[in-house]
């Protein structure tokens, strides 16, 4: 998160509730500014003669008849890399006058250590921050990537791609470069406070364990000197490592041409061509600890997680596994969706819930609950997980599970940022096009299916329990059927209970 | 000859810089870019407005339902019904069951189902594939006002419940930052409408079923509602879908007058000390900004822009010199006045009054020496953000329930470094400003409390 988001978070409060949000749009009125007025605000009398029934009419009794009349795009990437090997892929959307473009460096893939975390984060900051790029550089925490997404007009493209361009190469003095490193490391170590944050080490160390590249355990926020963090940006921002998709208005040639011009020459700081190895190690499930505990009692709401190592990207059983977590999901109790919810959460009641690398993904199923309602809302995910081991789900459910599963998808599609991480994360696995064929697979699970990725990543072995709270709420945990809880701190690192 | 200080050589310097790089020529077009995005606006006989903005480009439609209604109008000693009031349309209407309303959108594939409540507008909204759009409009124009659906005492028990803990979430996540509550009240006192603290946060017990339902009868009536879609539809087949299911709606009353905000509510120059258990130390400065959306509210918008973005000057001022570890500014924009506000986080070691003038240095800075450069590529960098915020049918009722009823990208274009200069001489000014201090006391209450307060006779 950058220090501006940080700053917005900071910022916004308001004591109303839903109303606060994580980032701006602020909370107004919708009275028009000075300037021309939205008028006219003519009453279409046409229709109003039309219709002039009460709120008794019958057609206000049940629900109205609607289609299922909804054609998805059929935008489909076309791909092409330079001779650098950075990666291109092209979403022609002509229909509006805009671009996007987002360029990643996916750092996952290069060798990594337990350190790798923290570089990845502090890359940014000490490297970019001072470019001259017109995106904020940032790192996207789901896809382990640096990145930047920018938008213009289409004319503005190539002066998009040169800023960029020379962005990526930027290097900045050494003092100024120090002094960074120092600052970017003192606010790591401030937002480790972070919930979300706690919430994914302690998922990490479940499911991969301490010292894992993707863990961020106590090892990990050790200081990192400039020439470590330079060594690993040589190794790490690599043409090779790049993957740069361009949505909107722009053609194939366009792209080429202009991707060429301003990126054809980049060879990076250090293995020039050369691809990072990878992919990174996945050890056995670690099996000492199925629930980890993290004492807050900073926030009212308990949270309450059940996680599970998911398919990576280009699983075969990928489309069913969405289904199933949907399913799963839809077993959450909720009352008011409250746009504060879904800001300040790791996870959502109505979002799919994963995180992808380039082996696996982290599954995460559950939220925050009203105190003391956690475990009894988790324990609903664990009821529907081990139901739909043992026998086929419905017929209805199933259905209903994949319209949500769709619309999220379509949803995430219809924006350009959207669009173009689905496309690099397809582009990641060598097949941009699994981006478009993934409604065809979902539409084709079965109940079979379901059942099958339940029996495979959500085997009663293989679940775990991410808790944060007060302990006093969670009393009833050996209800849950899942033994060995340890209690954890806010880094996810053991603690005592101390005797009794 | 004037003196110039180190630092402000160095702003001009980078400004230089910046002038250069904006100036020198670009691969680009030189014709500037248009984005148009058609809007309608119409209005039922009841009343209700019709904010209408088609695009057969979008896969989907979204519907946004906003009352004029916020917890600027909780009445006096029952703050937090606003809040209940809209949980409230979650929890069953006529002919639609508790619970049943996101169930029956979700199977229909929808997403994005949402409700919220601010200071000045309480907003419902949904996104739906086009073909389900009758659904999101019968289940809207149900739940308008929840005329004949039961409310009774223990299901507004359950929801003052449910929106207590948001709130105190809302204040321990968003909020965040210790002492803000006492800085609101500086610039929103008591007798403002906005005024707000947690000793009258949420009344439980003080008000009940009734009071929701005359709440609710009284703000949320279709002349005191927007129907906002944007999305995959044809506008006159929508029209008369709209027609269908709110016209029959009646609007038996105008909605309340809001009381004015108190026309003498000059910010006085205070210094606010605060203690709060927080990992971080701050200072703050606070400033009464022009209302949302006028010439003076945008010109701050950039402004902050100009402090903040790709190294501004803020970072400059004191990151750079090792002050803060980090700093940023913001325009809050409301209604009836807006905050506009810096806060930094004070380097560990550091001074709290070196920070201070340091941050009162780049403001007074800002106002004399900003350049053309500087504005230029805040304004475009602004202008990009807002081209973000028209990608999606979601995102675009959401900018016009916020953004002055269109989706203009280019808002910005029109505002000149001599437009700034003078509303930051005008507005950020330190007879008329609130400054605060958080100190860190680890046993003192997360959201902080004041231990010291100093008030400037004005000049």
């Amino acid at each position: 998160m950058s220090r501006c988001h940080r700053f917005v978070l900071a910022v916004v409060f308001l004591a109303t509730g839903c109303a606060a949000q994580s980032a701006p749009p602020p909370i107004t009125s919708f009275t028009p500014a000075p300037g021309p007025p939205p008028a006219p605000f003519a009453p279409q009398t046409a229709h109003a003669a039309a219709v002039a029934p009460s709120v008794e009419d019958p057609f206000r009794s049940s629900p109205p008849a609607t289609s299922d009349d909804w054609q998805p795009r059929a935008d489909v990437p076309q791909s092409f890399a330079l001779p650098n090997g950075m990666r291109v892929a092209v979403v022609e959307r002509h229909g509006s006058a805009w671009v996007t473009a987002r360029l990643s460096i996916a750092a996952s893939s290069a060798p990594l250590d337990s350190r790798a975390e923290l570089r990845r984060s502090l890359v940014p900051a000490v490297f970019f921050a001072s470019g001259d790029g017109l995106g904020q550089p940032s790192r996207w925490g789901g896809t382990n990537e640096y990145g930047v997404l920018l938008r213009g007009a289409a004319s503005e493209l190539a002066e998009i791609l040169e800023r960029e361009a020379a962005a990526v190469r930027h290097e900045p003095a050494q003092a100024e470069a120090e002094q960074r490193l120092s600052l970017a490391s003192k606010d790591y170590q401030a937002s480790r406070g972070d919930r979300s944050l706690n919430a994914y080490q302690s998922a990490a160390v479940l499911l991969l364990g301490y010292g894992h590249p993707y863990s961020v355990t106590a090892a990990a926020p050790d200081p990192l000197s400039l020439a470590d963090l330079r060594r690993w940006r040589q190794t790490a921002f690599v043409p090779s490592a790049a993957t740069l998709v361009l949505t909107g208005d722009v053609t194939l040639a366009e792209a080429k041409s202009l991707v060429a011009r301003y990126f054809g020459d980049w060879k990076g700081a250090g293995r020039s061509g050369a691809r990072p190895s990878g992919p990174v190690a996945v050890p056995p499930l670690p099996d000492d600890a199925r629930v980890l505990l993290t004492e807050n009692g900073y926030f009212p709401e308990d949270f309450a997680n059940v996680v599970v190592r998911g398919p990576a990207w280009g699983d075969p059983d990928l489309a069913a596994t969405l289904v199933a977590t949907s399913i799963y999901q839809a077993s959450l109790p909720v009352s008011a969706p409250c746009q504060e919810r879904a800001n300040h959460l790791s996870t959502s009641r109505n979002r799919i819930p994963f995180t992808f690398f380039p082996e696996l993904s982290f599954i995460t199923l559950g939220g925050a609950f009203a105190p003391k309602t956690a475990l009894a809302s988790i324990g609903g995910v664990l009821t529907a997980v081990r139901g739909s081991r043992e026998a086929d789900v419905s017929t209805e459910v199933l259905a209903r599970a994949k319209r949500r599963v769709v619309a999220l998808w379509r949803r995430d599609q219809g924006d350009g940022a959207g669009l173009a991480q689905i496309v690099a994360q397809a582009l990641a696995t060598g097949s941009p096009e699994s981006a478009f064929t993934l409604e065809d697979k979902i539409a084709a699970v079965t109940a079979a299916d379901v059942r099958r990725v339940a029996q495979r990543f959500f085997a009663e072995d293989m679940l775990r329990v991410v808790l944060i709270g007060r302990p006093s709420h969670f009393g009833d945990l050996p209800a849950l059927g899942l033994p060995g809880v340890k209690m954890v701190d806010a880094f996810a690192r053991p603690i005592s209970l101390g005797p009794g | 000859m004037r003196h110039r200080s180190p630092v402000v050589a160095t702003s001009a310097a980078i400004a230089l810089v910046l002038a250069v790089f904006l100036a020198r020529p670009s691969a680009a077009s030189a014709a500037e870019p248009s984005f148009t995005l058609p809007v309608e606006h119409h209005r039922l006989a009841n009343g209700m407005e019709v904010v209408l903005a088609p695009d057969p480009a979008l896969a989907d439609v979204s519907v946004l339902v906003r009352y004029r209604v916020g917890s600027a109008d909780d009445p006096p000693g029952k703050e937090g019904l606003a809040h209940v009031a809209e949980h409230m349309m979650f929890a069953g209407s006529k002919h639609v069951a508790a619970g049943e309303h996101v169930r029956m959108l979700e199977d229909a594939g929808g997403t994005n189902i949402e409700g919220s409540t601010g200071i000045d507008r309480t907003t419902f909204s949904e996104t739906i594939p086009p073909g389900r759009l009758p659904l999101a409009l019968w289940l809207e124009s149900d739940r308008m006002g929840l005329v004949g659906a039961p409310l009774d005492t223990t299901s507004v028990e359950g929801e003052w419940k449910a929106a207590d803990a948001e709130e105190d979430e809302t204040h321990r996540t968003g909020a965040g930052t210790a002492g803000y509550e006492a800085l609101w009240g500086e610039i929103f006192p008591v007798g403002h409408p906005y005024h707000r603290s947690r000793s009258n946060r949420i009344g439980l017990g003080v008000f009940g079923a009734a009071d929701v339902r005359a709440f609710l009868r009284s703000w949320y009536s279709p002349a005191n509602a927007t129907l906002i879609l944007a999305g995959h539809f044809e506008s006159g087949a929508t029209l008369a879908l709209v027609e269908k299911y709110f016209a029959p709606i009646d609007a038996p009353a105008p909605p309340p007058d809001r009381p004015p905000a108190p026309a003498d509510w000059a910010v006085p120059d205070v210094r606010l000390d605060v203690v709060a258990s927080v990992a971080r130390e701050l200072v703050s400065f606070a400033w009464r900004a022009p209302p949302l959306e006028t010439p003076g509210d945008l010109a701050l918008d950039l402004a902050a822009s100009i402090l903040n973005e790709r190294k501004g000057r803020l970072e400059r001022e004191l990151v750079d010199h090792g002050l803060a570890t980090w700093v940023g500014a913001s325009e809050q924009s409301f209604l009836e006045g807006s905050m506009f506000r810096i806060t930094a986080s004070i380097a560990r070691g550091s001074d709290p009054e070196a920070t201070l003038r340091a941050i009162t240095h780049a403001v007074s800075d800002l106002g004399s020496t900003l350049t053309p450069a500087e504005v230029a590529l805040a304004s475009r960098l602004r202008r990009d953000a807002l081209l973000g915020s028209v990608q999606t049918s979601a995102k675009r009722t959401g900018r016009l329930v916020s953004g002055g009823g269109d989706l203009s990208v280019d808002k910005y274009a029109a505002i000149d470094a001599e437009a700034i200069r003078r509303v930051v001489r005008e507005t950020l000014i330190p007879s008329h400003r609130v400054v605060m201090v958080v100190h860190h006391e680890p046993k003192s209450p997360w959201f902080g409390v004041v231990v010291h307060r100093e008030e400037h006779p004005a000049p």
